[in-house]
């Protein structure tokens, strides 16, 4: 840390800093979300009043934390939103646009914040045209003033007890006229977080905030009680005619404060009195993100330019600015939660190990009960270790959401600055998948979105003259498909240009002119390194470096990629991802004397192929499977092995592959399934081809995981061996 | 005045020394695991308490004889810029103190080494020690 951060840097630092950062990643990650929203579906008054509150809170908690720029611009943005709620002004393309600059720069900001330096952005352009918006306002459309109310059909839970606030005469009247005259009378009961200094002045400004909203009669411990005492909170006794959520929200904002419940108030006179008292809006709730568990995470070397890595917890959709469902969350440093997949990781070989010495000792001493005692031991211990690692593999499920919702930015953008409209459609966004997976996937997702909007879609004129709509659409799905997550990225542009990809591979010498390829397998030719079709660079797609590293990106993660594509109907790019990452099953087979591990995921089924029936075809070798052509690759060859002394009459052929990609794999023994530890080959080898990763078997060797995407993609693109 | 700590070991003929610093361990050989399509000199990986390391044959790396393995053989587990890997040698001789000043460059034409590889060469009593660059060992060319 500089020492110039004491500049910038105010009170509270330390773990603070990391509660902050968190906290403010996920509220501009909403800021933006809600403001793509808002372009889309204009003034809808409940989302601008979950914007206003995101610039509100992101205002505060920067102001606490002693960061003078993010204050200034979010402060204006905060301005224009208020403005913006009261319908003072309407919802234009500029200000979204504006709006949008503003969560850039503020994201810029934070990241110099995490990287511990000062923050050198300025805000001073972007708060000047935030001015320039807010004093060009126009008058208010009375019309667009719609009054937000909150119908809430449930009842105050039977377990509410209400509290004894040993009411003076004078204050149980005032309680009792107010119900009389049909005003709300609420008890708040209010939560601070457990190491929150200066109790008192939090409940001093919920009084005042209060009062500006009705009037507060008491308030439980008195503040005075507060300074001095343990209290974690407190209770307030209340009258307003606002609505319950309202109040409830006002108080929340407050920082410190975790969580605040709301309920009508009966005193036991009222209640006798006036037993139907409709207060019916009234539930009493306490929203889950404030609620969530926050753990701190410690000083370690964060993954840089990853604020959108922050909501573990799912993003809820801005709806009518009502929190609907409770969520128990908690949220766990990554550091934790991989120490203890490692954990489980060792168990697991150390388990297998059991269980070998197990078999050892029955062949050994089979008639001894003790072993058998020891085996049905191993038995049981095996079904636990599956459950204990399931539930550990949950805990690492996340869903793809939280990586599609970059996105539509992304595409609002690019068709920006290409003249081309589009839409982008999500589908799946609660399809879980494995941390690491979710990691990783962001980079070349993204690719293949540039690549639908730059190459896929049309420019509007070409679309109007094919009598397409003059909107784009690119879709992103995401759905499980066995043990394997599918995302497709389609779009319904013009389809690649087939002809003209065979061509640049034929001049490139990627193919030859006597191959017979399926249109399918042309367009694959395009994830070859060096293709490119564009006639024109642009700074969007790049210069055909994209489609190889895409490849190469989702081979490493043990997936695959495809295309489809139909001349004028548009192009799907479907792309195939292991779950998992952690732990798997495999099944091991024998290549001369080394073993290699399989993905169970990936294996379709073992066969017994005579060798004559193998065929060679254009260098690749063939066999017939039920009427349909299995292409083969031998390990041995791959692998560079010594040829077998004596060649069997008959191999075994695993056959491998995801969807209608199959391959079979010559290999000399088949040496059972396993549940294997999946490690990395580290930095130095991180990248050869068939190879994904290594395992430690229950004998302490390490055996080669194959990587079977990679395999798969060699035939499906290499004709040539 | 500065001096360096080693570890020394033999390869062939020739003696070697590493910074003692960058070693994390040196452990007997265990069963490699070899890695199909990985550069030569990559003997394979092994099973280092749970972690998968590579380990490189320097024999082949400098382009000399391999020498047989025998109960002397050893594996120094070395640490370079945060990444853990093994190299394999004859034997390991001592931990010894060498003086800065009785370090020289490389020579032009390296005992047999590429020079590339070689930080120095030290000279204690009438040894000389050939002081190896670590950092070009793994990748590189």
């Amino acid at each position: 840390m500089s020492q110039d951060d004491d500049k910038n840097q105010g009170v509270e630092l330390g773990e603070f800093l990391d509660f902050y950062l968190l906290d403010s990643q996920e509220q501009i990650e909403r800021l933006g979300a809600g403001l793509l929203q808002l372009e889309k579906e204009g003034g809808n008054i409940g989302l601008i009043n979950d914007l206003f509150r995101s610039a509100h809170s992101l205002k505060g908690a920067s102001g606490t934390m002693g960061f003078t720029p993010i204050v200034e611009i979010t402060h204006a943005a905060e301005d224009l939103l208020d403005r913006l709620r009261q319908g003072k002004i309407d919802v234009s393309l500029e200000m979204i646009d504006v709006l949008l600059a503003v969560t850039d720069r503020v994201k810029a900001m934070l990241e110099q914040v995490e990287k511990r330096q000062e923050i050198t952005y300025g805000s001073e352009d972007l708060v000047n045209s935030m001015k320039a918006l807010l004093n060009g306002e126009t008058a208010p459309a009375a019309s667009e003033k719609t009054e937000q109310t909150f119908a809430h059909e449930e009842e105050a839970p039977a377990s509410f007890v209400p509290l004894d606030f040993s009411l003076s005469e004078q204050e149980r009247e005032k309680v009792n006229d107010a119900h009389g005259m049909g005003h709300g009378v609420f008890e708040l009961d209010v939560k601070l977080a457990p190491n929150t200094l200066m109790k008192a002045v939090r409940a001093v400004m919920s009084i005042q905030r209060l009062e500006g909203m009705g009037k507060v009669i008491k308030i439980l411990p008195s503040v005075e009680e507060l300074e001095a005492g343990q209290a974690d909170g407190f209770s307030v006794l209340f009258l307003s005619d606002e609505p319950g959520e309202e109040i409830r929200k006002e108080v929340l904002e407050i920082t410190d404060i975790t969580s605040v419940a709301i309920f009508p108030y009966l005193t036991p006179e009222s209640a006798v009195k006036e037993p139907n008292i409709s207060n019916n809006e009234i539930v009493p709730q306490e929203t889950a993100n404030h609620e969530t568990v926050k753990q701190s995470i410690p000083d370690v070397p964060k993954e840089k330019s990853k604020p959108a890595a922050a909501p573990a917890v799912p993003e809820q959709p801005p709806t009518n600015g009502e929190s609907s469902t409770q969520v128990h969350t908690i949220r766990v440093d990554t550091v934790r939660m991989d120490n203890l997949i490692n954990l489980v990781g060792e168990m697991v070989i150390t388990r297998t190990r059991l269980v070998q010495i197990g078999l050892d000792l029955k062949s050994q001493y089979s008639t001894d009960p003790m072993v058998n005692n020891l085996n049905e031991a191993n038995v049981y211990l095996g079904r636990l270790m599956n459950d204990l690692q399931e539930s550990v593999m949950r805990l690492r499920m996340v869903a793809i959401g939280t990586v599609f919702n970059r996105f539509p930015r992304l595409v609002r953008d690019l068709a920006k600055k290409t003249g081309k409209e589009i839409d982008l459609v999500l589908k799946g966004e609660d399809t879980e998948l494995d941390k690491t997976v979710v990691e990783v996937i962001g980079d070349p997702l993204m690719h293949l979105i540039r690549n639908s909007v730059d190459h896929g879609i049309e420019s509007p004129e070409e679309r109007r003259a094919a009598g397409k709509p003059v909107h784009g659409t690119v879709t992103l799905d995401a759905y499980h498909d066995g043990n394997h997550i599918a995302i497709l990225i389609s779009d319904d542009g013009g389809g690649l240009d087939l002809d003209k990809i065979k061509k640049i591979a034929l001049t490139k010498g990627l193919i030859n002119e006597r191959e017979e390829l399926s249109e399918n397998d042309i367009a694959n030719l395009i994830f070859l390194p060096g293709f490119s079709t564009a006639d024109k660079v642009t700074d969007i797609s790049g210069r055909g470096v994209g489609m190889d590293v895409v490849k190469k990106a989702l081979n490493n993660l043990g997936g695959m990629v495809d295309i489809t594509t139909r001349k004028g109907k548009g192009t799907t790019f479907t792309i195939r991802l292991p779950l998992t990452l952690a732990i798997i099953q495999a099944l091991l087979v024998e290549v001369r004397d080394e073993i290699y591990a399989v993905p169970l995921s990936s294996v379709l089924e073992t066969l017994l192929v005579n060798r004559s029936d193998i065929k060679t075809v254009g260098g690749l070798q063939m066999v017939q499977l039920r009427g349909n052509t299995l292409p083969l690759i031998s390990l041995q060859e791959k692998f560079g092995l010594p040829d077998a002394e004596t060649l069997q009459n008959e191999v075994f052929v695993v056959v491998v592959g995801f969807g209608d990609k199959v391959l079979g794999l010559i290999v000399d023994e088949l040496r059972g399934q396993q549940e294997v530890v999946i490690k990395s080959l580290g930095d130095f080898l991180n990248n050869l081809p068939g190879i994904a990763g290594a395992t430690i078997l229950g004998d302490g060797k390490v055996t080669l995981i194959l990587d079977i995407g990679s395999l798969l993609q060699d035939v499906l693109v290499t004709r040539k061996i | 005045m500065a001096e360096e700590q080693l570890v020394t070991f033999s390869l062939g003929s020739e003696e070697f020394g590493v910074d003692i610093m960058r070693v994390q361990e040196i452990i007997r050989i265990p069963p490699i695991t070899r890695v199909p399509n990985a550069p030569v000199y990559v003997e394979g990986v092994i099973n280092l308490r749970g972690n998968v390391i590579p380990v490189v044959s320097l024999s082949t790396r400098f382009g000399m004889t391999r020498a047989e393995e025998t109960e002397l053989s050893r594996i120094i587990v070395v640490q370079v810029q945060a990444k853990v890997f093994g190299i394999r040698v004859d034997a390991v001789t001592e931990v010894l103190h060498l003086d800065s000043d009785s370090i020289e460059p490389p020579p032009p034409i390296a005992v047999g080494v590429d020079s590339q590889f070689i930080r120095g060469v030290g000279k204690t009593g009438e040894r000389l020690l050939i002081l190896l660059e670590l950092d070009q060992i793994m990748g590189g060319d």
